[in-house]
């Protein structure tokens, strides 16, 4: 038993390590998958919580489904309709599909189920939920035909689940903090809207056409994440990046 | 502030001590519903509270108790080793230099409370005072993330089992200097949580 229990916890520790050292989320994602694979998983979604409002594409941190069933979820809107999205909002522990009662979701929702199992062959699906301080934080969803439903198979995706959250949130907060550079061209030309020039004003002034110059301001407010001019001159000033 | 009570110094802190006792009840008896623990109705106490014990107790100004967990030697037979070594993948660890960090309780109004994170802060400041390398727990595998989240670094110890219809797992807390800083940037708290004598004393 001990030796039977030590073989999982084996694999889903050279998982953990190999995770901790990935540098890309990606390359979290291919031991995800990797791990899911083991067991006989071959779908795998991971879905952050992070901006619930933001389209179901947004929030996919690392998805492994073959092309025809990702492009039958979306363009059928399954999401909307998936018995196993707001269940893994509200349930911190581990549940399989096979959990949900189907008397207790919608018409569509079954058939959801259905097509899932007869028409992809994805007959079992497991979903393990990250939850933090503040709630739910993120899912693992796998599903497969013929998969290993043992507690220690579960436990082990259980865990490697843990930590490639943990993982995928290290590797984002590095990327985000991400100087935005003006352009020379972008900082003379936001310069002159800082000044209240208007884009006529600045055309002429750089003998540019105006065509330009507003393309510059627009690619400058991208890079600034402003939504506005004066926002993006707000952000320009305090990044230090244009002269007041 | 965080209150550190151990066999030398107990009868001084006997109201805050007898709280923590109280508090326990409320959350593991009460709550929880672990009534073998159940002394008198009102405390709840088990085998390693003995004088090997040490507490860390976050307590305010009038004396309240908020929350506190007990740290116990992993050198003598400790709750992992003697209740729940099946959770454990190969030898235990006995380390002078590791201690398990048990009974994690938490008043529930306080449970995001500075005295929370005191608590949290005092894992890594107390075992940076005392030398230690690291703290070895029985803990539910959903807190991994919320505690990394906190700039914990975290060690399993076998694979998570269900135990009385809830997840557990045993785990390693590490302790060193970058989890200090992790942890105490997260909780933004940048002084001592043990107040000044403890601290002046470290310094002396």
């Amino acid at each position: 038993m001990d030796s039977f229990r030590g073989k999982y916890f084996q694999n889903a520790l050279s998982a953990i390590e190999q995770i901790g050292r990935a540098k890309s989320p990606a390359a979290v994602g291919d031991i995800i998958t990797g791990t899911a694979a083991s067991f006989g998983y071959g779908h795998v979604c991971f879905l952050t919580s992070a901006g619930s409002h933001q389209p179901f594409e947004d929030r996919v941190l690392w998805r492994a489904w073959p092309k025809s069933w990702a492009e039958q979820y979306r363009s059928s809107n399954f999401y909307a309709h998936d018995p196993v999205a707001p269940r893994i909002r509200q349930q911190a522990e581990m549940f399989a599909w096979s959990d949900i009662q189907l008397d207790t979701v919608s018409t569509t929702s079954r058939h959801i189920m259905e097509i899932a199992a007869v028409d992809y062959d994805l007959r079992y699906g497991l979903c393990a939920p990250v939850h933090g301080m503040n709630g739910y934080q993120a899912g693992l969803s796998l599903a497969g035909h013929e998969v290993e439903r043992t507690p220690e198979a579960n436990s082990a995706i259980e865990l490697v689940t843990m930590y490639a959250f943990n993982r995928f949130a290290i590797l984002r907060s590095r990327e985000q903090p991400k100087p935005a550079v003006l352009s020379a061209r972008e900082r003379e030309v936001m310069s002159w809207v800082a000044a209240g020039k208007t884009a006529w004003d600045t055309s002429v002034i750089l003998s540019i056409s105006e065509d330009t110059v507003n393309k510059t301001v627009t690619a400058a407010m991208h890079k600034l994440n402003a939504h506005t001019r004066a926002q993006a001159v707000a952000e320009a000033i305090k990044r230090g990046l244009i002269a007041f | 502030m965080i209150e550190i009570i151990n066999s030398g110094n107990a009868k001084r802190h006997s109201d805050l001590l007898d709280k923590q006792f109280r508090l326990r009840h409320e959350i593991f008896v009460k709550d929880r519903g672990w009534t073998d623990f159940d002394i008198d109705g009102t405390h709840e106490r088990d085998q390693y509270d003995d004088d090997a014990a040490v507490y860390l107790v976050a307590a305010d100004a009038t004396g309240n108790v908020a929350g506190g967990y007990r740290l116990y030697p992993t050198v003598l037979p400790h709750m992992l080793s003697e209740q729940f070594p099946h959770l454990v993948e190969g030898a235990i660890i006995r380390r002078s230099d590791v201690l398990e960090l048990t009974r994690f309780a938490m008043r529930k109004s306080e449970r995001r409370s500075r005295h929370y994170f005191e608590l949290l802060a005092a894992i890594q400041e107390y075992g940076l005072m005392e030398g230690l390398s690291g703290f070895t727990s029985v803990i539910n595998p959903l807190r991994i993330p919320i505690l990394q989240g906190f700039g914990f670094e975290i060690d399993p110890l076998g694979l998570p089992a269900m135990i009385d219809g809830e997840s557990t797992i045993a785990v390693l807390f590490h302790v060193n200097e970058q989890c200090h800083a992790r942890v105490r940037d997260k909780v933004a708290i940048h002084e001592t949580v043990f107040g000044a004598a403890v601290a002046s004393r470290q310094i002396a």
